[in-house]
C-alpha cells in the first residue's frame, strides 16, 4: 500500500497528464470548442501521469495514450490540485513509474476548477 | 367628406371592423396566445427524451474499466433515478443535454450554451450534485440534491427560456 501522504515528491510545477475518454469530450457551445467534461475529474482517486517522471525515463505524453489511441489527453499542474486541498501522491505501478494519484473528494466545483486549469495536449473530437 | 364619414361609423357601429382598431388587435392577439399554447403542447414529443434514451442505452453497454482507469460500469438504479428526475423536470422545449459517464461511477448531464454551464451529476439514487455557472450574471451555484429539485428545475427553465 503506497503512502497516501503528499510529501511534495511531485513538485507544484509538474504537469500531470490525464486521459479523456471519447465519451467525456463535450461541445462547449458558449465557447465554440470541445472541452473535457468535468465528469472526467471526479474520481476520488484520480489517476494521472507525472510528466517529469516520464521525461526522466525518456518518455513523453505519448506514453500515456499508447494503450488508448482513441483517447484525448489533458494536462494540469500539481499546484492546481493542491490549491483545491487535493493531495498529489506518486503511486508507481509495475508498468508505469509515473503513475500519480490526485486524492480527495471532487465536488463539481472542484472538478470544474481542475478542468479549468487543464489544457489539451491532444484533443480528438468525439465521433457523432 | 369621406374622412369624416368613416370616423363617424367607427364611433357608432360596434360591428364595424376595418381591421385597424385596437379591439380587433386585442381579440386577435388573445386568440393567437391561446392557440400558441395549444400548439405548443400539441407538438410532437421533444427530442431531448429520445436523445437521452438513446445515449443512455449506449452507455449502459460500457463494461467495467470502460475508461482505462478502473471506473465501474453504470449502475442501472442510478440511471433509472436520473431518468425519472429528468422526465419530471425537463420542459418539452428544453435543449438536449450532453450525457456523460463519470469517472469513478455516476452519470452526468450537462449543457454549455446560452452563456450557461449547467451540470447535474447523479452518483446514487436520491443523490445528485447540481452545478450552475451563469456567465451573464456571474453567479455560480453548487448544491447537493436528494429528493427535492427546485434548483435544478429553475436552472433548466432558465436554459429553456433564455
Amino acid at each position: 500500500m503506497p503512502s497516501r501522504i503528499d510529501d511534495g515528491t511531485i513538485p507544484n510545477v509538474a504537469w500531470l497528464l490525464r486521459r479523456i475518454h471519447p465519451l467525456q469530450v463535450v461541445m462547449d457551445k458558449n465557447g465554440g470548442h470541445y472541452r473535457p467534461s468535468s465528469a472526467a475529474f471526479k474520481d476520488p482517486e484520480l489517476s494521472v501521469d507525472a510528466e517529469l517522471v516520464l521525461h526522466s525515463l525518456g518518455f513523453d505524453w505519448r506514453f500515456s495514450i499508447q494503450q488508448h489511441p482513441t483517447h484525448s489527453l489533458v494536462k494540469f499542474m500539481a499546484k492546481a490540485a493542491r490549491e483545491l486541498q487535493l493531495p498529489v501522491v506518486l503511486d508507481e505501478l509495475p508498468d508505469n513509474k509515473s503513475h500519480t494519484l490526485v486524492l480527495g473528494k471532487k465536488t463539481s466545483g472542484k472538478a470544474n476548477k481542475l478542468r479549468d486549469s487543464s489544457s489539451w495536449v491532444r484533443c480528438l473530437p468525439p465521433s457523432l | 367628406m369621406l374622412c369624416g364619414s368613416s370616423a363617424k361609423r367607427l364611433d357608432d357601429d360596434f360591428g364595424f371592423d376595418p381591421g385597424l382598431t385596437m379591439a380587433s388587435a386585442s381579440r386577435s392577439s388573445q386568440q393567437t396566445y391561446e392557440n400558441f399554447w395549444k400548439e405548443y403542447y400539441a407538438r410532437p414529443r421533444s427530442t431531448w427524451e429520445n436523445d437521452i434514451q438513446k445515449r443512455i442505452a449506449d452507455l449502459m453497454k460500457l463494461p467495467d474499466n470502460w475508461d482505462g482507469y478502473n471506473s465501474p460500469r453504470l449502475r442501472e438504479d442510478v440511471v433509472n433515478f436520473a431518468w425519472t428526475v429528468m422526465k419530471q423536470l425537463m420542459h418539452p422545449q428544453a435543449p438536449s443535454p450532453q450525457v456523460v459517464p463519470s469517472s469513478g461511477g455516476g452519470l452526468q448531464l450537462e449543457w454549455h450554451e446560452k452563456d450557461i454551464d449547467l451540470e447535474v451529476n447523479f452518483t446514487e439514487t436520491y443523490r445528485c450534485e447540481l452545478w450552475v455557472d451563469d456567465h451573464r450574471t456571474g453567479t455560480c451555484v453548487t448544491k447537493m440534491l436528494t429528493n427535492e429539485f427546485p434548483d435544478l428545475e429553475n436552472a433548466i427553465l432558465l436554459l429553456t427560456t433564455r
